[in-house]
């Protein structure tokens, strides 16, 4: 099925079309390519990006939200926040809620292990100091770890505790 | 699958031949019935599709991506993404008590509703990008509210609907019909249940939009090869169309939902 | 579940494109078939059949039972398909059951379709009793394409399968069955209905028949196609995204395939010997 596409207006887009006949586009989120084409694969608007490169177009499409929450799944490189639910002496255990400040439908499992908490001196901290259970924490997703949880960590600047209950103020490092 | 189901549970008040001679067709023969489409009706659910074809209505939600709730199959399984689906019957869509009655309904899943669920998974496995999805389990509910044949083909249209309204990544949006060999030799498009239980062969034919591909075919029944291959050529044009008409729907709800998107 | 390395998938699909396979045979070449029937006294009709690593056990046992209702059929054919521990763990528990359901129903609807037990002579009283054949088939191991060892063996199964010859006696408006002591007064099937299953797998762009557990697992794509000595098609089994114009180029060599298939394996069993 053909759309002709038409560069200066928006397109919406549905699973399986054809969002191109050139060969010049490069792939964003939402679309795939197969024998040189560029398919979309989700429901929702086409947006056409100039790269740095000559006559070549970033093709995105974002997908259409009809609630507050989507349906993203973590994936490493993403900024997450959780609520803690279990602080053992080697690992924080998590409930990821929202990736980068989208609210999911589902929550997903991360743990924080003791290596990952700080990038220094990983031997002299006790998690139970730092984190409580109801604590509210922003983390980064550092692999996908097995099944039954992600793995994340805390050590950059802007990771950690952000919300506790004792005081309202969110502390913003540990 | 249909004939099967007239085998075992067939009508018990009206003996096949005698419907087969008063049944008259209103529509012609290659086309369809009329379709309804809509999304969105389930509202907890992640994304939802429902078809009506003809008289047979079937309602489809998806909850997913998340985390599967039954761990299944080996360690090396479970970093994979998968689909899993749970098919109902409801208990109205029979459509004589001795039927209901032998298919036990409300005593668990029937083996019928349990070939269901792994042909839908079957057809959908290809088509939904589950590499953008490891460890999450894509779960899909179907309730068919009742049927009027060809349920198989609204089953799949609403779940293409479905997943396109969770923002799932799938390869195309997949377009499903039926195509019922009369005891005449006649090829009836989308036949209903009367004409299903009658014919001597049932294709379903699955087609994603780029129909250069087949995602699945079923077939009942005993054709040669020259019939086969007319009633699949058959059923991949009908489709198509059906496939058209399923993107313009979806283009208009856009369209209609034109207001700035809730989150950023 | 058997796993295939990056490297060897990669040169699987480098042999196929070049027209061969990692084993030698061509695209549409069948591992070498063997075939033992009568190995299990007990059971009215059995075989055992090897398909390069496939291997098979069929049993079938003959009852009168009673009708179902609304059922026209003069014989009830009821199979029952598992696979032993020994095999694969993959089909113990859970996931077995949808498995052995979906080739239940397979081969149901195919030999349903096929109308193979159409006989006069195999109807004990319309509306009452009728034989019920039960075919239990145990997959001993799993070397890829179970469906067609599965397929022929019952068909080779049935054919050796004596029905012990009833005397149907009337007396007052109920039915008494006398089933003939003497061991000899059988009879024996006739199959030449029963349809075959032809299973393909498509990897990269070839269709291959009859795969090998390997090609089996870097498949991605399958089509089973069961078709009876006349070339129809009984019954179909698809999955993954199948191109449309190979598919009617692969039906002539389906039927052509099938149908030397089928002749082979009655020679083999009126002679006696294994091919």
């Amino acid at each position: 099925m053909q759309h002709s596409t038409n560069r200066a207006t928006a397109m919406f887009a549905v699973p399986g079309m054809e969002l191109s006949e050139q060969g010049n586009f490069s792939i964003g989120t939402g679309c795939y390519c197969l024998h040189q084409r560029v398919y979309a694969s989700l429901w929702g608007r086409v947006s056409f990006q100039e790269t740095g490169e000559a006559n070549s177009l970033r093709i995105d499409i974002q997908p259409r939200t009809r609630s507050q929450r989507s349906t993203c799944v973590p994936t490493v490189g993403d900024e997450v926040i959780g609520k803690v639910l279990k602080v053992t002496w080697r690992a924080v255990v998590v409930e990821i809620f929202a990736i980068q400040e989208k609210l999911l439908c589902y929550t997903f499992r991360g743990v924080v292990r003791l290596p990952d908490v700080a990038t220094t001196s990983s031997d002299k901290i006790d998690l139970h100091n730092c984190f409580r259970p109801g604590d509210i924490i922003r983390a980064q997703v550092v692999s996908l770890g097995d099944p039954q949880a992600y793995y994340l960590s805390t050590s950059r600047s802007c990771d950690g505790v952000i919300y506790a209950m004792s005081s309202a103020d969110p502390n913003q490092r540990i | 699958m249909e004939r099967r189901i007239s085998q075992r549970y067939g009508p018990f008040f009206e003996p096949i031949h005698s419907l087969e001679r008063e049944y008259q067709r209103t529509r012609p023969n290659n086309a369809p019935r009329s379709l309804v489409l809509n999304t969105g009706t389930v509202v907890d659910a992640a994304g939802s599709g429902y078809v009506e074809l003809g008289k047979t209505k079937v309602i489809v939600a998806v909850q997913g991506p998340r985390p599967p709730i039954r761990i299944r199959g080996g360690v090396e399984n479970t970093m994979n993404g998968r689909i899993t689906c749970e098919v109902v019957k409801s208990s109205f869509c029979y459509y004589s008590y001795e039927s209901t009655r032998m298919a036990n309904v409300g005593r668990g899943v029937s083996e019928e509703e349990r070939l269901l669920s792994t042909r839908l998974v079957r057809v959908f496995e290809p088509i939904v990008i589950l590499d953008k999805y490891p460890k999450c389990s894509i779960d899909l509910y179907v309730v068919i509210l009742e049927d009027d044949g060809s349920a198989f083909a609204a089953m799949t249209l609403a779940t293409s609907l479905a997943l396109a309204d969770a923002s799932i990544e799938i390869i195309s949006v997949v377009s499903s019909v039926t195509v019922a060999i009369s005891t005449k030799q006649e090829y009836l498009v989308d036949p209903d249940r009367t004409e299903s239980e009658c014919a001597v062969g049932l294709i379903t034919v699955s087609l994603p939009l780029h129909a250069a591909q087949l995602c699945e075919i079923q077939h009942t029944g005993k054709l040669s090869i020259q019939v086969w291959l007319s009633a699949v050529q058959l059923a991949v044009e009908v489709a198509q169309t059906i496939g058209n008409s399923m993107c313009q729907f979806l283009l208009q709800e856009m369209e209609k939902n034109e207001t700035p998107s809730l989150c950023s | 579940m058997y796993a295939v390395s990056k490297a060897e998938k990669a040169y699987l699909l480098d042999t196929i494109e070049t027209g061969t396979r990692l084993d030698g045979r061509q695209l549409f070449e069948y591992r070498p078939i063997s075939l033992q029937v009568g190995v299990l006294p007990s059971a009215s009709g059995s075989s055992r059949l090897r398909l390069g690593e496939t291997e098979v056990l069929v049993g079938v046992k003959v009852e009168v039972g009673d009708v179902v209702e609304s059922s026209n059929d003069n014989v009830q054919l009821l199979f029952t398909v598992e696979c032993s521990g020994s095999a694969s763990a993959d089909f113990l528990g859970r996931e077995a059951e949808s498995w052995s359901s979906e080739l239940q129903n397979a081969l149901e609807s195919a030999y349903r379709a096929a109308n193979v037990f159409d006989d006069e002579r195999l109807s004990l009283v319309p509306g009452k009793f009728c034989w019920l054949f039960k075919v239990d088939i145990l997959v001993l191991d799993t070397g890829g394409n179970m469906m067609d060892a599965i397929s022929m063996a019952t068909r080779t199964a049935l054919s050796t399968t004596l029905v012990p010859r009833v005397h149907i006696v009337q007396s007052e408006g109920s039915f008494e069955l006398e089933i003939d002591d003497n061991p000899d007064a059988c009879d024996t099937l006739k199959v030449e209905k029963a349809p075959t299953f032809l299973t393909f797998s498509l990897i990269g762009n070839h269709f291959v028949l009859d795969p090998s557990i390997q090609e089996e697992t870097c498949a991605r794509g399958k089509l089973s196609v069961a078709v009876d000595a006349n070339g129809d098609i009984c019954h179909v089994y698809s999955f993954g995204l199948l191109d449309a114009v190979e598919l009617s180029r692969l039906l002539t060599i389906i039927k052509k395939t099938g149908k030397v298939l089928l002749n082979r394996l009655d020679e083999c069993v009126k002679n006696g010997e294994s091919s």
